[in-house]
Order: structure tokens, then sequence, then C-alpha cells
């Protein structure tokens, strides 16, 4: 017989699910609980090499104040109903707002959308899950407020929320959104909400100005967890600098990373280049010049040749480094010339300024980014090969050229076994650097699809054989990276789950937690 | 791959379904199935726009409705996210058909969410040469009743040419529904044996090769479905070129032309040409078809 609904959470009956649906219509209201196929649709995208059947929701439901969310979490224990949560569910390539196993409710948080705070004298925000970076940037010129942001790539429409608490990164000097983090209200399965840090205290106004508080520092087992649901996340604001000069250095053969990298670390580790520096190998940003299909014929992954006559028609250097100066014009011109002294001595390095490079959407939107704009031209990558298939591989490197180039190495290797191209890009933190391959593929074509996803499998694997963990994973994956980290981590971040989530309702899967 | 069966089916085919044109349009209750009041027709600046607006005129003139308005997206849509929110909430009531490159159709999806659209389907189309099949479309479908699959199958049944085209149904077939199946010279017509779970549609290969195309690994478990009586396409407009192909059944469906519909879960039609190929222009992108 023929379900009303077009997924079910496992485990669940039809008339248990019609039974807490029923319980979600009362708190919510009948238009916020979602459970017909055209409402659902736009929640099952996904772009990782599995059927979507095997992340269809059951139901989403959009909560707006925690007073709901207390009494949503009160009804999926009482049923045993389990929820995954998004903010903005803007995750593209790790899974968007599917959610991690089919029939799970969606609990939607993009109407929790309210600025709370901004203090533009200690730089720090305090916001619901659903504030996209648009509102917090809109918020700011409509106040004229001398903040930046730092923003992922998905910019406009992500939130600093679930970003930061998938550990995203951005491209400002508070590239690191967790290091920049604040303070959070998290309500938990029991229905208590916690107030971490200072926000422990009554009447504090520390809370988004002094994280650690007293005693555990209980902020992170919420971040690439399912331990609570976070409804008011605080962090902090880079003070807008008298003067911005992005620039871009380009190398033109693979094995210069290993000089990029050792150039770059001391600069970072002293602070000359303050911000997430990336290097971004050519295909990564080809997309906003060409189509793969103009330099590849057939089956297969693309040549050197092919990659050398892209960067030759296009201007681009194989490996481009993006990085940019902040502060007095004293400041950066002093820097500048550190800068270009350092990476002008193997004589290999192309400099490259705003002024040089006119409207250059390649240098564009890096630039805009940097300072906290809100760009999506990145994106513009899925469409090198297209047909929409896209997984994130992220294992993290130690800033070292040498560990660069074998990084580089491996994964081409592994890419090119089953024939798809290296498209990647270090984003260098002081001492780490987070190595982010797009493994672009087409959904279209089955036996590619099919690639993409022994591919990954085995990306896995080697890099972590090796001692490369990723930083971050797709819904797909996440249980086959939990397990690179070792029994005793998945053992602890299982006893932390039955303790704080002991009938399993929230998000299980997330970061292989359950 | 950790995946059941059927979710691999509905997942990895997709199919279309049929095209009786002139059969009565949506006429089921209770769906959104319905003819528009009007309908939108967003061109997200790809390459494709001019030739996919040209199908989708065709199908307005076939089905003598003029009641469809262009928009052009010039620049494309990553750097215009905010006019397209503004759009998408000036359209309230009205059904749109959009057409994207691939990059746009991720950040389209996104913004058609955060206003709360009503997504009755989306389409993947590439003819490419990176491929063992040129030319494909995969769609995921809200239900039956919005299958543009059956429609372009018939037209490239009529026009020659190998292709494969996937449908994958989010909502379960109704119960009432006769169980009946597409059909078309040349074309050999099986279903899988749990609860009519696919149709598979081959011509020009085997049931192993048809289902070796679509990703399936495994050609158990099927049965054939015997030649239907009185199930037969007519295709009332033709085009040599299948963007304009795409646009015009994308966009019929889209203003209601009925369409003969099984009750499965998935379908695929695959066919592979016996004829040497003519080269086809390659061209990648995405058609989304909602209501706001």
């Amino acid at each position: 017989m023929a379900s009303k609904y077009i997924a079910l959470p496992k485990g669940i009956s039809e008339q248990t699910f019609d039974a807490a649906v029923k319980d979600f219509r009362r708190v919510l209201g009948d238009a916020n609980v979602l459970t017909s196929a055209y409402q659902l649709a736009p929640y099952t995208k996904i772009m990782m090499p599995v059927p979507e059947a095997n992340h269809t929701p059951s139901a989403a439901i959009l909560a707006t104040t925690v007073e709901q969310i207390q009494e949503i979490v009160g009804i999926c224990n009482n049923y045993k109903v389990p929820i995954w949560t998004i903010s903005t569910g803007k995750n593209l390539g790790y899974g968007s707002a599917a959610p991690a196993e089919r029939g799970q409710v969606v609990l939607d948080l993009h109407r929790m959308n309210r600025i709370l705070e901004v203090d533009a004298d200690l730089c720090y925000a305090l916001v619901e899950p659903g504030v996209t970076y648009r509102q917090l940037y809109d918020y700011f010129q409509e106040h004229q407020l001398p903040l930046w942001l730092s923003v992922p790539a998905p910019s406009a429409i992500a939130g600093p929320t679930g970003n930061t608490l998938d550990r995203g990164v951005g491209y400002t000097p508070y590239g690191e959104h967790f290091m920049n983090a604040c303070g959070m209200e998290v309500v938990l399965t029991n229905g208590e909400v916690l107030r971490t840090a200072m926000g422990g205290l009554p009447n504090s106004n520390t809370w988004q100005v002094f994280k650690w508080g007293y005693g555990p520092y209980l902020d992170g087992i919420f971040t690439q967890s399912n331990y609570g649901i976070v409804t008011k996340f605080g962090f902090w604001l880079m003070p807008a600098p008298p003067m911005y000069k992005p620039f871009q250095i380009q190398y033109q053969d693979e094995g210069d990373i290993v000089e990029i990298v050792e150039t770059i670390r001391p600069l970072r580790i002293s602070g000359t280049i303050p911000n997430s520096v990336v290097i971004s190998h050519a295909l990564y940003e080809a997309g906003l010049k060409a189509k793969r299909g103009d330099y590849v014929s057939g089956p297969g992954p693309i040549s050197d040749e092919a990659v050398h006559r892209l960067i030759r028609d296009h201007k681009m250097g194989l490996w481009n480094v993006y990085a940019a100066l902040y502060g007095t014009a004293e400041q950066v011109a002093v820097n500048w010339k550190i800068v270009t002294e350092a990476f002008g001595k193997s004589g290999k390095a192309k400099f490259l300024t705003e002024q040089d490079v006119g409207d250059d959407p390649q240098f564009g939107y890096r630039a805009a980014l940097m300072r906290g704009g809100m760009d999506m031209r990145e994106f513009n990558l899925y469409n090198w090969r297209g047909g929409g298939g896209s997984l994130w591989f992220a294992p993290v490197s130690q800033a070292r050229g040498s560990e660069t180039l074998k990084q580089m190495t491996l994964a081409k290797r592994i890419l090119a076994k089953h024939g798809l191209d290296y498209t990647g890009e270090f984003i260098v933190g002081m001492r780490d650097m987070h190595h982010i391959l797009d493994i672009l593929y087409d959904r279209t074509d089955p036996a590619m699809t099919n690639a993409a996803y022994q591919c990954f499998d085995e990306l896995v694997t080697e890099f972590s054989a090796l001692g490369y963990g990723s930083y971050r994973t797709n819904t797909a994956f996440m249980d086959k990276v939990a397990d690179t980290y070792g029994p005793v981590q998945r053992s602890i971040n299982r006893r932390l789950k039955k303790a704080l989530d002991p009938n399993g309702i929230l998000a299980p899967g997330k970061s292989g937690i359950r | 791959m950790e995946i059941d069966r059927r979710s691999l089916m509905k997942g990895v085919l997709a199919s279309g379904a049929l095209l009786a044109l002139g059969t009565p349009p949506w006429t089921f209750a209770g769906s959104l199935a319905r003819r528009p009041n009007y309908c939108v027709l967003l061109l997200g600046g790809t390459s494709a726009d001019e030739v996919f607006e040209s199908g989708a005129r065709a199908a307005c003139a076939s089905m003598s409705n003029d009641g469809l308005r262009s928009v052009k997206l010039k620049g494309g849509l990553l750097g215009r996210t905010e006019r397209v929110s503004t759009l998408l909430e000036q359209s309230r009531g009205a059904r749109w058909i959009a057409v994207m490159d691939d990059a746009s159709a991720v950040i389209f999806l996104e913004l058609a969410r955060t206003a709360s659209v009503r997504l009755l389907s989306m389409g993947t189309h590439a003819c490419s040469r990176d491929s063992s099949c040129p030319l494909r479309h995969s769609w995921a479908t809200t239900s039956s009743d919005h299958s543009a699959g059956g429609l372009l199958a018939s037209q490239f049944v009529q026009r020659g040419g190998s292709f494969s085209i996937t449908e994958s149904f989010l909502q379960d077939p109704m119960e009432e529904r006769a169980l009946t199946s597409w059909s078309a010279p040349g074309f050999s017509s099986y279903r899988s044996g749990e609860a009519d779970a696919m149709h598979l549609h081959c011509s020009g290969l085997s049931l192993s090769d048809g289902c070796g195309l679509i990703g399936l690994t495994t050609t158990d478990g099927w049965i054939t479905i015997p030649q239907q009586r009185g199930v037969h396409d007519s295709v009332r407009w033709q085009s040599e070129n299948w963007v304009e192909s795409v646009g015009y059944a994308v966009t019929a469906s889209a203003l209601g032309m009925g369409s003969f519909t099984e009750s499965c879960s998935v379908r695929a039609f695959v066919h592979r040409s016996r004829d040497s190929e003519r080269r086809q222009p390659t061209e990648r992108f995405v058609s989304f078809v909602m209501d706001l």
C-alpha cells in the first residue's frame, strides 16, 4: 500500500509517524510542517554519488522560537522520531539540506533569523541560526558599521551558525571560523537550554567576549556533532581596516607548490600575511573561463598538456596564490615589500594586483571573498565538467612544501585511476593547511557516478593510511571518516551521545555518531 | 556502496513516460497537476537558452497557450541572487520553468527552497563525448503526473540517435491507477519484480546492456511487460535539435499536456541506434518546473 509519506524514519510505523506529525502541527501550525512530495523535493537534492533516496526526508518542519524547539525535542523523544537540524542548509557538496539517513525529519531553522546584537566597539555579533551572511552584510551597510565578515564560498546565502558548527572556513584574517566563535545557546534533548561559558551567569555581559568561562570548555562538543540544537551563536567580527591590498601570485609548474608553501609558512606564522591564504590549482578556477569539453574529448582525466594549454589560453597560473594585506598604508607598504622580496627570490613568481588585472573574474571573486564580500562566482567550478556531481574531500596537511606535494601527487594518482581530474586548492592556516579537492563528476553518467564513489572511498582509505585525516566530510561517508580517527574517539563520542541524547533523536549518523 | 536495491533503482534510474499527446490534461484529483494560471520561463543565461525557448514556444503553440512570459537573467545567476529572490517573491501563483547551467542550478534550488516553492521536476540534461551514451537525461520528478521524460522519449524515438532518459518519482504511484506500460515500436519493456519499483524500456540493446547503461549491475528479477494495446505515441511537433526537444517536452508537461503515466517509482528509456550517430551539439543544462 502506498504511503502518504515519501519516506518514513527507520523503524517507525506510519501510524506512529501520523501521531508525531499531528503533534508537530499542534506546535508549529499546519503551514510549517511539510510532508508533501512537492514541498520536500527541494530538501532531497544532493550532489554525492549515491541515490537521493538514501537521503530523502520524511518531513520538514520549520521552527522560529526556542520554545517550539523545546517542544519538538519532546515530541521526538516521545515517538523516537529522528530529526536532522539545518540552519540555512547550504552545506553544498557535503549533503546540502538533505538528512544523513532516509526518513529523518528535517528541522529547518532558516526562519529563525534575528540578528540579536551587533557590538561595533567590541566587534562581535549574536545571531539566531537562520541569519545569513547577506543579512549581516546589509545590516552593517544600513547602520554604517565599520565591520567585516569572514564568509565561505556560498557567502550571501549561507550563515555563520551552520558554517561554523561544521567548522567551515573563510578567507579573511578571521577565516578559521570556530576560532572566532564565542558563546552558544543550545537546546538539549531533555528540553533544557544551555548557555555556554560566560552565558551561564545571570546578567552576564561577557558572553560574546570571553570564550572559556569556567570548567570544561563545552562549545567544541556542539560542532560537527549531534548533541544539541544551537539556537543562538556568538562570533567575533573584524574591524574594517583602513587599507586592503589583495594580490595574486602565479606559478606555472605543479612542483612549485613546494616553494610556495615554504615561502608562505613563515609569513603566515609571523602574521605578515594575516589571512587564510589560498593556493588554487588552475582546474579549480577553470570553470570561470572555459569548459572542460574545450580541452578534453573522451573518457579519462585531463592531460597535463591540456592543462598547460588551458593556462596559456586564459593567462592563468598552474598554481594561483591569493592573499591580502590589511592595515594602515604604512603597514601594508612594509608588508608588501617583505612579501614581494620573499616570493621574488627564485624568479618564478608573477605578481598581480588589482591594478594589473582589471575586471578579471578569477581575481575579482577572490578579492571579494578576502574582504568578506558577497560573491558566489567560485561555484563556476561546477560548470567545468557539468552534470551536477560534487564531492568535497578535505584532508589536513602540515604547512610544509614536501607534504603538500606528496598529498597532491597521491590525490592526482588516485583520481586519474578513476578517470577524474585533480581539482584542488590548499587553504593555509598558520601551521596546517586544508587541502580541498572537489571531485567533479557527471551524475547523468552512471559509470562516472560509480567511479566517483569508488574514488572517494579510496582517497579516504589511502590518505588515512598515511596519517592524513579529513577535517570534514559529506553525509555519505561520515562513518568511514569517523573510523579513520580510531575506536577510542568513536567510543567516547558514542558515550557522550548516550548521555546527552539517550533516545538518539538528534541527527543520528552525523560525524558517524549514533 | 551501502544502498538498498530500491534506493539504487530510484536514484540511478529514471524514466520518462508517455505521450499520448492529446489525452485530457491533468485530471488527477488532489494533485498539483493542473493547467497553471500563468507560466514564467526563466532563462538563466546559458548557451542553451535560445534554443530551449524555441522549443518552449512550440509547446505553447501546440497547446494554444499564449501565456508564457520569458525572463532572461543577463550575466547568469551567480551574481544576481538578490534579483532572483525578488522574482520568486513577486511571482506567487505562477508556474515557473527555469533553465540554468549546473552552477546556477545549485544556487537556484537553494533560493527556491528558501522561498518555499513546490518543486515539480528537476532535470539534468547533457550531451557530451566523455560518456558511453552521449545524450543523457536524468529527472527527479515529484510524481508521474509531472513526467516529461515520456514526451521527450517519443521525440527522440522519431528522430533516431542513441539516448538514455531516466526519471525517478519521489511520490509512490497511486494504487488505483491501472498497471499499464508505455510502448513504442522497437522497444521491449520490463518491470522489476518488486512491486513495480521500476519500468525499463529498451531499444537496440539487450536487457542486460540496458541495465548496465543506467548503472544497474544485475538483471535478476525482471519481468517482460507485454506490448500494450491502444498505447500509441503521437508526436505533433518534431525538432532535429535535442535542446529544442527538451524545451518542448518540459514546457508541454508544465503546461499540462496529458501524458501517459505508468505505475512505478522509476522509469528508464534507453535506445542505441544502429545507424551512425549524427553529431549533436554538446551542451549541458538543468531544467526546473515549480509552483510558487
